[in-house]
């Protein structure tokens, strides 16, 4: 909200403080000074204050709004123009509809003017709009335009003589079409947009913008006024269907307070009187079913302190409040008042909200900042899976692997092809990105992005891993978990590197049971022959497999995926590694003979178990090589904890013939 | 001066005998001495060499009658088989030892150089960032925390103070799966609304993550970013303790000469509501394109939190205080980095040189 310096002198009798410290006072009482600039203005040197009003501040979408916070800071009083309409009695009201549910409007206010003498507005008028990027197009609109600059309250006028009948405010039943003020054609197609019409026609999109059929020109004459407050939720679903946002919408959008209309509607009908003569030809019309009562709250004024966390003296508490126009009233309770807010502040319901009021007034910038708080212990209460992923990290980073982040949402269809789990995408419903309409099902995506990147850029190692959800639907349910993705493309022994990577992480966290199954679900980028299930403690954590060589530029690329929310179930938390070593180990060696498609891990770990763990400091696959429709492993077993002879029999007892 | 051929007189002979035996003499204390190769092929020229002192001393046995020569001659070639196979044994040695040799057996034994600089694996940017920021919470005693993207209106929105007809709606654009009540989570502080929902106080929690915004994307606006929250609930708690926490936080990150200030500003899941903001490090508050001509960077939002809030959580407001923040990471991360378009973040362009490291020691 821009407010010309000159104009807050005005308002504010006894103002001294500069532009600039208007600003900076501004900006820590909550509305931060987001431009300034020195103008001219009315052939005199002049600043033009930005600044920023956020949501809850209805009231301060206008000069006056600002004035009275200026005003309240420095404790000056803010002398704001006030004049009544002088309804006339003997003419009839103005005869208006009202089909609306009770709390889509909170208040009309609307009446009809004849014998205007329409025409440019006068110089001061349009160099006050110029400042506010509005061209003067007329004296009626451009009154308009300044009494919502000015107030706050947007208005409409109507040219009477291009009304059909009388005013209806009510819901769009159909599909409708508007042509805009600026001559766009809006479709109305959500059937219960809220509009005003006369008997023929929609006369405007009731809150954000007036129709071209009843529009104000030099030649008017006869003018329907209509300043109206709504509920704002009503404003911004049909300022969002309908994509249209105007300076009306954005300030009816807002809680804006329905009794000060009253104020903004006297000063317009007034201003118009003043430049475009004209007189009353109807009765004031209202619309008020639920009249504003300001509720009183219970103010603790030793609270401001507590929250600040430095002392507000009461009486200044007290006094910033009246300064806002606060009517504070004492009970019969020490520190304890009754305070009413105004009416233009919606805002104001808890007591959380008067202490607000007295610590930004107070100045945030009294509160210091270098202490650092010596806050009460409290329990560590963060869920493993954080420190598995940040652990997960770590590892990865230390075998020298690239992290990326890629985008969850991709391209239809796009994440299926590397889908291994039974679920379904998720599409977004309004996403304006129509390009990434669906959650990723799995990693692979971006990491493929990237290698396809990196190679073009003749990278030519890619060792990559993603920790990111992954989402899915099954069910009607919408699934969603933490997936490490691992990612190698380089000339040779990729898949080494991939799986000997893959297992440290996976040992490193505590499981053991690994075991690489053929996958059911073989996603349509894997190499069908190169494509395995992993299974930890006997439950399915993720996949490993060859990409197909059209997937990518390179021909030896390999990805692995693992649920990290699924191996925190089969973590062993109680595995010991530690041993005294009292004794030398005593390795021996097996020739066995395995199907192809026999899991030489299941193998291993049935051995083990055999055997007993504790008995075994490691057992590897020192050798293999295929032999006709079999594969020949060498396997050394490394016992521990037992003498030569002891563990030969063991050995032998376990492998007679070298069968187990 | 030659000796006359015919055959010499007793004590001439005595005195080729006693040379020899000084000679002899000579050899011993000079082969003790001989420490090198060097000093070895030095002393082989000086008595087994054409003119050395061995050789001087055959030539003198001409002189010598027949029966003693034979028997001189004797002795010296004892004494020159003598030198020699001490000598051989001597550069046997030497020869061990030397540098060259040593050189060959461990050359022979050692596997080759590798002189290739390995490959460094690097964190993404934000990950990094993050576990700085972990690491100054987890100093303060914080717990770090996450939750689901698919998020509730209820935990997004409604928990948060923002009813369906609150007009801080309008502040954010939500990508849905479900219109109205399954979306995207636009904000990190649903986490907080979870915690607040499920853990009794007293806390402290820090949590970080993506959130999602129906935005166009261009350089430097995108539809996803990374937020960074916070929140802790307890018996007693200020404004002072918030800014406080938030100073460490900063100094922490950007150093001490940092400049922040922290003024009002509204946010319905908070009140008081303060809006931290950083003078901007390119021009120092002057006012820039950077900073838009401001002097400032908005670095989030934070505050005490609203007793609407604490009420749907079932949390007793008499008993209880908490504040929260958030602080945006996307612009932190591309000014850290020197990373100008948001859009390098999520893949496209984002690369690390193979050998260099951030370390952050």
């Amino acid at each position: 909200m821009k407010v010309i310096y000159s104009q807050l002198l005005q308002l504010i009798p006894g103002l001294k403080a500069s532009p600039k410290e208007v600003g900076e006072a501004m900006t820590f009482a909550g509305f931060m000074m987001d431009a300034f600039e020195e103008i001219k203005y009315q052939d005199k040197k002049d600043y033009l204050l930005s600044f920023e009003i956020r949501q809850n501040r209805a009231d301060c979408f206008s000069v006056f709004g600002i004035a009275r916070e200026v005003a309240a800071y420095y404790g000056l009083k803010a002398v704001l123009l006030q004049k009544k309409i002088d309804d006339e009695q003997k003419l009839s009201v103005l005869p208006v509809k009202v089909e609306v549910e009770n709390n889509e409007v909170k208040r009309i206010i609307a009446l009809r003017m004849s014998d205007i003498k329409n025409r440019q507005s006068p110089q001061w008028l349009r160099d006050f709009l110029e400042i506010y990027g509005l061209n003067g197009k007329n004296a009626l609109v451009d009154i308009s335009n300044y009494i919502m600059i000015l107030t706050g309250y947007p208005s409409h006028l109507l040219d009477s003589d291009k009304v059909d009948g009388n005013l209806r405010w009510t819901n769009v039943k159909e599909d409708e079409k508007i042509t805009t003020l600026d001559g766009s054609i809006i479709d109305l197609t959500q059937k219960n947009e809220l509009v005003i019409r006369d008997n023929k026609k929609i006369l405007a999109l009731a809150g954000i913008v007036g129709s071209q059929v009843a529009a104000i020109d030099v030649g008017t004459t006869n003018v329907i006024a209509e300043m109206a407050v709504y509920n704002g939720a009503i404003i911004r679903r049909d300022a969002r269907s309908t994509k249209i946002v105007t300076e009306a919408s954005n300030r009816l959008e807002k809680d804006l307070d329905p009794e000060s209309a009253g104020i903004a509607m006297g000063l317009m009908i007034n201003m118009i009187k003043d430049i475009c003569g004209g007189r009353l030809a109807s009765r004031i019309f209202e619309y008020y079913p639920m009249r504003k009562v300001c509720q009183a709250i219970k103010f603790d004024a030793t609270m401001p302190s507590f929250y600040a966390g430095v002392e507000i003296p009461l009486s200044f508490s007290l006094d910033i409040l009246k300064r806002l126009q606060f009517t504070v009233r004492k009970t019969d309770k020490n520190d304890i008042y009754s305070v009413i807010c105004p009416p233009h502040r919606t805002d104001i319901f808890y007591p959380q909200d008067l202490y607000e009021e007295v610590i930004r007034v107070f100045g945030y910038d009294k509160i210091p900042v270098d202490k650092v708080p010596l806050l009460e212990i409290t329990a560590d209460i963060t869920p493993k899976r954080i420190i598995a992923s940040r652990k997960i990290r770590e590892i990865l980073n230390s075998c020298g692997f690239d992290e990326i982040l890629s985008l969850p949402l991709v391209e239809r269809g796009e994440s299926k092809r590397a889908n291994y789990l039974a679920w379904e995408a998720i599409e977004t419903e309004n996403s304006i990105n129509e390009n990434y309409p669906e959650l990723r099902l799995t990693l692979l995506n971006g990491l493929l992005r990237q290698t396809r990147d990196y190679l073009k850029k003749n990278i030519e190692i890619v060792d990559l891993f993603e920790i990111g959800k992954v989402f899915g639907k099954s069910d009607g349910e919408f699934r969603e978990f933490e997936s490490l993705g691992i990612f190698v493309c380089r000339g040779e022994k990729a898949l080494c590197l991939l799986k000997a990577n893959i297992e440290k992480v996976m040992r490193m966290l505590g499981c053991t049971d690994i075991i690489y199954r053929p996958s059911r679900m073989i996603p349509e980028l894997a190499n069908p022959y190169n494509c395995k299930m992993i299974e930890v403690g006997g439950k399915n954590c993720g996949i490993i497999y060859k990409l197909r060589p059209k997937a990518v530029v390179a021909k030896n690329a390999y990805f692995a995926e693992i649920n990290i929310d699924e191996l925190l179930t089969v973590i062993n938390t109680t595995a010991n590694p530690v041993v005294e070593l009292a004794s030398k180990l005593v390795p021996l060696d097996v020739n066995v003979e395995l199907d192809v498609d026999d899991n030489p891990g299941e193998y291993i770990q049935s051995i083990k178990n055999r055997v007993g763990g504790d008995k075994i400091w490691s057992m590897q696959i020192v050798d293999s090589f295929a032999a006709g429709n079999k594969i020949k492993y060498t396997i050394r077993i490394s016992y521990l904890g037992l003498i030569d002879p002891e563990a030969k029999k063991i050995h032998s007892e376990l492998f007679v013939g070298n069968v187990f | 001066m030659r000796i006359s051929i015919d055959y010499l007189s007793k004590s001439d002979r005595m005195k080729i005998i006693m040379n020899l035996q000084e000679l002899k003499r000579d050899i011993g204390a000079k082969l003790d001495k001989i420490s090198s190769l060097q000093d070895l092929e030095a002393f082989s020229v000086l008595y087994l060499g054409k003119k050395g002192k061995i050789r001087d001393m055959f030539s003198r046995m001409k002189d010598i009658d027949p029966k003693e020569r034979k028997r001189m001659g004797q002795e010296i070639n004892v004494c020159v088989q003598e030198v020699e196979s001490r000598l051989q044994k001597m550069k046997i040695r030497f020869s061990e030892n030397s540098q060259d040799s040593q050189e060959k057996i461990f050359t022979r034994d050692a596997e080759r150089f590798d002189y290739s600089i390995p490959k460094i694996g690097h964190l993404h940017p934000i990950t990094s960032t993050i576990n700085e920021m972990n690491a100054i919470f987890i100093s303060m005693g914080y717990s770090i925390m996450d939750g689901p993207e698919i998020e509730e209106d209820e935990y997004c929105f409604q928990r948060l103070n923002v009813p369906d007809d609150h007009p801080a709606r309008g502040m954010q654009d939500t990508i849905y799966i479900k219109e109205p009540g399954i979306l995207l989570r636009t904000q990190m502080s649903s986490i907080e609304a979870r915690i607040l929902a499920n853990y009794k106080p007293p806390f402290k929690v820090v949590s970080s993550g993506r959130v999602y915004r129906n935005e166009k994307v261009n350089k430097s606006n995108h539809f996803i970013f990374h937020h960074y929250q916070g929140v802790a609930v307890l018996e007693k708690l200020s404004l002072k303790d918030l800014f406080g926490t938030l100073n460490v936080v900063f100094e922490k990150m950007y150093g001490n000469n940092v400049v922040v200030r922290y003024r009002n500003k509204y946010y319905p899941e908070v009140e008081p509501g303060v809006g931290p903001d950083m003078q901007c490090f390119n021009c120092r508050g002057k006012g820039c394109p950077l900073c838009k001509g401001v002097g400032w960077i908005e670095m989030g939002g934070a505050g005490i939190i609203h007793p609407r809030v604490m009420e749907m959580a079932g949390i007793d407001n008499g008993k209880w205080m908490g504040f929260a923040f958030g602080l945006g990471l996307d612009r932190w991360v591309m000014a850290k980095y020197n990373i100008i378009d948001i859009r390098t973040l999520l893949g496209g362009g984002l690369g690390y040189k193979y050998h260099e490291y951030e370390s952050n020691l």
